[in-house]
């Protein structure tokens, strides 16, 4: 076998069966006047040295069989590409959340060690998202070679696609939803204290958390509240988010989730008095006041974490926007 | 200085649709096959790679601009294209195009 007839065997392996022969035959005549050409140039040293430039010239056979086919050489083409990223960026967005947030609920409440609740969330939310993609770019690298385009999965663009630009400013719904929270918070603090619910045989009151607590972590929380509730009202004042302020909140929810975890970790967040008292959680309940104090912490982390997301976010849009 | 990538690049999206218009006319004029096509076209400065005119012209055959016959009075058998009557219709719609386009050119220039 020949140089040649091992490229043109190259190439045809690359090509739909009807075409083969024709394209074949249409190689042996390029590539044998090429040869021809260089031969009686006299720039080679000889046939072989003539055939190996000619081949050279023509390049990979793969990629030479894909023009002739008209193949595309893209996985997904420019035409597709935007839809791809949407779809795929917009899932991710939706569903790594619910399994980073489902995963470790359900290694809780199996029993599971710390480590292996860590290890087994990072490990499923990396393997749904490497499969989520996955799947997104196979389904449209198989559009992209049925000539399906992006006419026919969504209408043409239109202005009314434009994304709505959201106004910088601060608005009063956001800063007295805060503001209330804030201040409800601290009350119900508080009063669980000042006006237990329950009171022991000699009459003396049984508040819902931990009376230890108010040696340091509850007054300390309340602090960091109040210096939240006049970063909130600053802002409302000033009327729009700054990099100093995403930062600052960031400081306050570390601040809070921390004095929050303290406890959790000692189990000694909520009153045990007050639970063994009213006898609850009793021996038929499969829930424990640990666990009720863990699920309490994740959900404060929860909300810390999209109050810190969100802050960042409003002041980049605050501090791009020209207003 | 202009760099020669940039420049490389610019003509290359020039040149781009003229290969179709150079072949087709040039095949209207004589019937040729492949390898000699090159020499002709590179003749008037329009050098393309083999690697690339080939496919094209399968392209052209397929599109109905061009026909092609085997000659076998050779030892190696060669397609010899002609260019179709479509082919000669779409020489006239193109070479009105490109007159555009020049004149368009002609015209900034003495504006």
């Amino acid at each position: 076998m020949t140089l040649t007839d091992r490229y043109i065997a190259a190439a045809a392996a690359k090509l739909p069966e009807d075409q083969r022969a024709e394209v074949s035959a249409g190689l042996r005549e390029a590539i044998g006047d090429a040869i021809d050409a260089r031969l009686d140039e006299g720039l080679d040293n000889g046939f072989a040295d003539a055939e190996r430039s000619a081949l050279n010239a023509m390049g990979d056979p793969e990629a030479l069989a894909a023009t002739y086919s008209e193949r595309p050489l893209v996985l997904i083409g420019p035409d597709l590409f935007l839809k791809w990223k949407r779809l795929t960026v917009l899932l991710l967005w939706i569903v790594v959340p619910i399994i980073a947030v489902v995963i470790p609920l359900a290694g809780y409440l199996d029993g599971d060690s710390w480590g292996t609740i860590v290890g087994s969330t990072i490990g499923g939310c990396i393997t749904v998202a490497v499969h989520l993609v996955f799947w997104v770019t196979l389904i449209f690298a198989v559009l992209e070679r049925t000539g399906v385009g992006a006419a026919d999965l969504s209408d043409k663009w239109t202005v009314d696609d434009l994304k709505e630009t959201p106004d910088p400013r601060v608005p009063a719904g956001d800063t007295i939803g805060a503001a209330v929270t804030l201040v409800i918070t601290a009350i119900f603090l508080i009063w669980q204290q000042v006006y237990p619910w329950a009171h022991t045989d000699t009459g003396e009151g049984l508040p819902l958390l931990n009376p230890a607590l108010w040696s340091f972590i509850l007054p300390a929380l309340l602090v960091v509240m109040a210096v939240e509730l006049v970063l909130v009202i600053a802002r409302q004042v000033r009327g729009w988010w700054t990099p100093a302020d995403a930062w600052a909140t960031l400081a306050i929810n570390v601040a809070s989730v921390v004095l929050v975890a303290i406890p959790v970790a000692q189990h000694a967040l909520l009153n045990r008095e007050l639970f063994a008292h009213i006898g609850w959680p009793d021996a038929a309940t499969t829930v424990t006041l640990d666990q009720i104090e863990w699920i309490t912490l994740a959900a404060i982390v929860a909300i810390n974490i999209t109050d810190v997301v969100q802050g960042f976010r409003k002041a980049r849009r605050a501090t791009r926007s020209p207003g | 200085m202009l760099d020669p990538d940039l420049v490389a690049q610019h003509r290359q999206e020039l040149r781009r649709g003229t290969t179709s218009l150079a072949c087709l006319a040039l095949l209207a004029h004589t019937p040729d096959y492949g390898y000699n096509l090159l020499s002709r076209l590179s003749a008037i400065s329009l050098t393309i790679e083999a690697n690339t005119l080939y496919p094209l012209l399968r392209r052209l055959d397929k599109q109905g601009l061009l026909t092609f016959e085997w000659d076998t009075t050779d030892s190696r058998p060669r397609k010899v294209y002609a260019t179709s009557p479509d082919g000669i219709s779409l020489i006239d719609l193109l070479r009105a195009d490109w007159e555009r386009l020049s004149s368009a050119l002609q015209l900034m220039e003495k504006s």
